[in-house]
């Protein structure tokens, strides 16, 4: 009945059904590696997390995968399977020209700008995890995995960040690209202007660390 | 058409369906809820006010918290189908669940909600108990409340159409303890 | 696509190239004496033609590499303390002639065997790196060889693809001044997450002194010794962004239970005066054996979750942890875990290589010698920071 999409570090994916509706089944299993009571801790916290975030992102009005079912027994999370394509895909394609993307691009600026607002970091910004729709082109955020609630000005700098280092390795000549996602979530996000200025300061810490130690 | 629907249970618990049936115009619901407050009743289903129901996946998403509780015996009412309306509620508090979600006074339409594996025996106990006209499922919109939805599951404004106010809705029975 | 011509390279027309490698980016100095041994001189099998970077890299992969002398001098502080650049330069300025000298002895060597000079160039603590540095670019007008600059991350990924043989592996880089995880691609070591505050040695050096371990042999020791006494895993944050992670949070966290929860009397004493007085403790006796163990399994998991996350991101299967912490039997053991869920293969070194050392650095040197690369006196100074990816990796092209 379920089919496996895809095998992560942490996670099973896959696609199936739900009471009549497509729907994808994202079941973690235990990491043997870690302490049992430190994965026990960390799974249950992140199976919660990212429920929690889905909701409330759906309820905000951010395309996300609608939430079905959690189950803190077995792991589990039954969300919406979207019919569509990931932005990677769509930005490898030789077929996506330069105006096409950068309107996706636009699309990611005010998705970003949406789910800040909201105070919600997503942890794990890629390519990979930005969808767009068959049905409408519309741009949703998936795998809210690593995501959590904060308000802090640096945790979204660092969204950005993981972006923007995960967006330049996958694409690595689309500097531009990433400027008119960066461009969009000014216009969009009251709070730009402090979350780029930390952008620069983590962009410096990656990169001039002190030594020291 | 089949009137009533017929769902199987995803995951661990394949053996089992739920099964859905809607009554129109229901006569007795002062008896059966006495019955059900009395705990005299043994239903094997879930009795569910039709106004608050919105859609029949989120019925389906509330049966569905109800299966898994029991099956890993953590039900928090007195048995799978208490525990269905319940689940209906986004709120933890039992005794609210069951006036807003259960039957009441004002209840004229009824929503049946089963769990079992023989679809024909889940006709043949509602038929026996609910008195009042079947209808097809597809026609529950027409007893919704949707105000009176909007209101208990607390979903905002910038949600209006069908389709996001069912995931709305799905979202907050899904979250139901965790928020 | 890049080519060599043979000329521009050096010792083209023999098999040997043997290098000394000076390290002292840290507190620890280090002398290595390495001889690379072709299977036949460039000249022979490149006689006539330009070679393609493919060849080159192939030539120098099939090679022998042989370690004729790995000595190391470790400044030690008291307890409580850490090293502080002034003090460590005068430690390297002291003991690097006659560990040289000593190296060339156990090596059998002269000088004029010695075709390359190899030095750390960075990253690392200013005054040390000044006091190696200086030693090089004297012996290399002394002897008149040539210098190589080495950068030291890369010269830990080389050392250790070099003794475990792992080929393309996804390298976890852990040591006091550095966390990383790295693969490489298109001639360069790119970093795929690290930390974006303090290293993990240094996150772990710095609670030792705060619970006064003593840093002989080293902190991290150890901490370690202490981690396999513990039991009670204390709830600390676990902060992994992405594929970077965070330590000044869960070392803030733990420096305060040490303070507050630690007795100055350690575990089983107040254990006692808690049944003495009659009072129920509502919190169990923590001991400092308890947190080294909670620190350990909190950070670790850390790290071995990124370098999963940058294995599946690039789908490889082998992993290496190199760096002073890669020495860590519980990490190794985790990795090898990790590794083991995925069928993946892990590969690590032991305290020779793990830890700061010469080898490293005359192994690195070489292989970019090998390519034909030096470095002028002008351009020997040496820089604190000096990110693994920029260096341009010519010998290999895969």
């Amino acid at each position: 009945m379920a089919t496996l999409v895809q095998q992560g570090a942490e996670a099973k994916v896959y696609a199936t059904s739900f009471y009549g509706r497509d729907a994808i089944v994202k079941e973690r299993f235990p990491k043997t590696y870690r302490h049992p009571d430190l994965d026990k801790k960390l799974t249950h916290k992140r199976v919660v997390q990212e429920a929690r975030c889905l909701a409330r992102c759906q309820r905000a009005g951010i395309d996300v995968p609608a939430l079905y079912n959690v189950d803190t027994y077995t792991n589990v999370i039954y969300m919406e399977r979207i019919a569509g394509r990931t932005v990677k895909l769509c930005l490898l394609d030789p077929e996506t020209d330069q105006a096409a993307a950068v309107q996706v691009a636009t699309k990611i600026g005010e998705s970003l700008a949406a789910l800040h607002a909201i105070d919600i970091v997503h942890g794990d910004l890629t390519t990979s995890n930005l969808f767009l729709r068959d049905s409408n082109g519309s741009l949703a955020i998936i795998d809210f995995g690593l995501s959590y609630h904060s308000h802090m000005i640096e945790d979204k700098a660092v969204d950005l960040y993981v972006l923007e280092r995960a967006f330049l390795s996958t694409h690595p000549d689309s500097q531009a690209i990433f400027d008119r996602i960066l461009e969009v979530y000014l216009a969009h996000c009251k709070q730009a202007q402090k979350v780029f200025a930390k952008l620069e300061d983590v962009r410096l810490r990656g990169r001039k660390r002190s030594m020291v130690g | 058409m089949a009137l009533t629907l017929d769902y199987p249970i995803p995951g661990d618990h394949s053996t089992e369906r739920v099964f859905l049936s809607l009554w129109r115009d229901v006569s007795n619901v002062a008896e059966l809820s006495a019955a059900l407050r009395s705990q005299t009743a043994n239903f094997s289903f879930a009795l569910v006010d039709a106004q608050v129901a919105l859609d029949s996946f989120q019925l389906l998403a509330a049966a569905h918290r109800a299966v898994q509780a029991a099956a890993h015996d953590q039900l928090r009412t007195r048995n799978i189908y208490s525990e269905i309306i319940y689940c209906l509620s986004p709120e933890i508090h039992i005794a609210e669940a069951y006036t807003r979600y259960g039957l009441s006074p004002s209840t004229r339409h009824v929503v049946a909600v089963g769990v079992g594996i023989d679809p024909t025996k889940f006709d043949q106990e509602v038929q026996a108990t609910i008195e009042g006209t079947q209808v097809p499922m597809a026609g529950l919109g027409k007893f919704t409340n949707i105000a009176l939805v909007r209101q208990y599951y607390k979903v905002p404004e910038s949600i209006q159409s069908h389709d996001p106010l069912v995931n709305a809705v799905v979202g907050s029975i899904a979250l139901k303890g965790y928020k | 696509m890049a080519t060599f011509s043979l000329t521009s390279l050096p010792n083209y027309d023999r098999t040997t190239v043997i290098s000394l490698g000076l390290e002292g980016s840290a507190n620890k100095l280090g002398v290595g004496v390495v001889r690379h041994t072709l299977l036949q001189p460039l000249s022979a099998q490149f006689a006539g033609q330009t070679i393609q970077a493919t060849h080159l890299a192939e030539a120098l992969h099939g090679q022998q590499v042989d370690v004729l002398a790995n000595l190391r001098h470790t400044y030690i502080t008291p307890p409580g303390q850490g090293f502080l650049p002034k003090d460590t330069a005068v430690h390297h300025r002291q003991y690097i002639l006659p560990l040289i000298a000593q190296a060339l002895q156990e090596a059998q060597i002269t000088p004029a065997d010695v075709d390359a000079i190899c030095f750390t160039q960075g990253p690392g603590m200013g005054g040390p790196l000044v006091s190696v540095a200086i030693v090089a670019r004297t012996l290399s007008l002394l002897w008149q060889r040539p210098l190589v600059g080495v950068n030291h991350c890369v010269g830990h990924i080389e050392m250790g693809r070099q003794i475990t043989g792992a080929t393309n592996p996804v390298v976890l880089y852990v040591s006091g001044g550095n966390t990383q995880v790295i693969a490489y691609a298109q001639n360069r070591y790119r970093i795929f997450g690290e930390t974006l505050d303090i290293a993990v040695g240094n996150c772990l050096d710095r609670f030792a002194r705060i619970i006064n371990l003593p840093n002989d042999p080293s902190p991290g020791y150890n901490i370690e010794q202490y981690a396999k006494r513990g039991s009670q895993l204390v709830d600390l944050p676990y902060a992994v962004k992405g594929m970077d992670v965070s330590f000044s949070g869960i070392l803030y966290n733990v420096q305060t239970l040490a303070k507050t929860r630690l007795g100055t009397n350690r575990s089983t004493s107040t254990n006692d005066n808690a049944d003495s007085k009659g009072q129920p403790s509502t919190c169990p006796p923590l001991t400092a054996e308890d947190l080294c163990f909670s620190l350990q399994e909190t950070i670790f998991a850390m790290l071995i979750e990124i370098t999963e996350r940058a294995m599946a991101h690039i789908g490889s299967q082998e992993v290496l942890i190199v760096g002073g912490v890669g020495c860590n039997l519980r990490l190794q053991e985790m990795m090898g875990e990790m590794a083991r869920q995925r069928g993946a293969n892990v590969f690590a070194t032991d305290e020779r290589f793990c830890i700061d050392n010469g080898i490293m650095i005359a192994h690195a040197g070489t292989l970019a010698f090998q390519t034909g690369f030096a470095t002028s006196l002008a351009d020997s100074t040496i820089t604190q920071r000096f990110r693994t990816d920029e260096v341009y990796v010519a010998w290999r092209d895969d």
